[in-house]
C-alpha cells in the first residue's frame, strides 16, 4: 500500500514539474495575451527602406 | 548571436545607409530569466532607451540561466544607464509591459518562429545565420533582384 502511494506522489510529482516547463515555446508560463494586444515597436532606420530585416530574439 | 556579432556591422552598412530596416521583436523561450530580460528591455523603452539597454543585455550575456538577468541584476543595469530607477523598478516588478513581449512571441509564433535569432527579410526566413558575410549575402541578393 505504501508502495502505491509513493509511486502516486512521484507520478504526481513528474506531471507539476512538466507542467512548469511546458508552454508550446520552449519554457516559462503560458499566458494567454489579450485580444487586440500589440507587440513591440522597436525599428532602426528608414521607413523607405527597401528592404525590412526583423529578427526575434531572446536576450538570453 | 546575431545581436552580439553581427547587428553592429549591419546597422552601420546597411540601416544607416537607408537599404535596410531592422526591427527587433522579442521571443522568450529559455526560462525566467529571458522573460525578465524582455521585460525590462520594454521597460527601459518606456524611458526612451530601448536599444542602449538591449545592448548593455547582450553585453552582459554569460549564459543560460546563470543569474545574469534575475530582477536585482537588471535594475542595476537600469541604474547604470541613468534610467529612473523607481519608474523602472515598478515597471519591472508590477510586469507592466508583460503582455507586450508576450504579443511579441505570439507574432513570432504565427510567423513560424521556433528558434531564435530567427530572421525574416521582406517576410521570408533566412536563419540561421552563421556569420555577417552570410547576411551581408543575403542582403545583397535581395537587393540585388529585380
Amino acid at each position: 500500500m505504501s508502495v502505491r502511494i509513493a509511486l502516486i506522489v512521484a507520478a504526481l510529482a513528474l506531471l507539476a514539474t512538466a507542467c512548469r516547463s511546458g508552454d508550446g515555446g520552449g519554457g516559462g508560463p503560458q499566458v494567454t495575451v489579450p485580444p487586440g494586444t500589440v507587440g513591440s515597436q522597436h525599428v532602426l532606420g528608414s521607413p523607405q527602406a527597401p528592404l525590412e530585416l526583423i529578427e526575434y530574439a531572446d536576450f538570453q | 548571436m546575431f545581436a552580439r556579432s553581427a547587428s553592429p556591422q549591419l546597422i552601420n552598412e546597411y540601416v544607416n545607409t537607408g537599404k535596410v530596416r531592422y526591427v527587433f521583436k522579442s521571443f522568450p523561450f529559455l526560462g525566467e530569466e529571458s522573460y525578465y530580460a524582455a521585460e525590462a528591455a520594454e521597460c527601459a523603452s518606456d524611458q526612451g532607451k530601448f536599444w542602449e539597454y538591449h545592448d548593455l543585455l547582450f553585453s552582459r550575456w554569460q549564459g543560460e540561466g546563470v543569474g545574469t538577468f534575475l530582477p536585482d541584476k537588471l535594475k542595476a543595469y537600469a541604474g547604470e544607464m541613468a534610467l529612473d530607477s523607481q519608474t523602472f523598478a515598478s515597471c519591472l516588478d508590477t510586469r507592466r509591459r508583460e503582455f507586450t513581449v508576450l504579443a511579441d512571441k505570439r507574432d513570432g509564433a504565427q510567423a513560424g518562429v521556433k528558434y531564435t535569432p530567427t530572421l525574416f527579410l521582406n517576410g521570408q526566413v533566412i536563419s540561421p545565420i552563421s556569420d555577417y558575410e552570410q547576411l551581408k549575402t543575403k542582403i545583397e541578393d535581395a537587393l540585388a533582384a529585380p
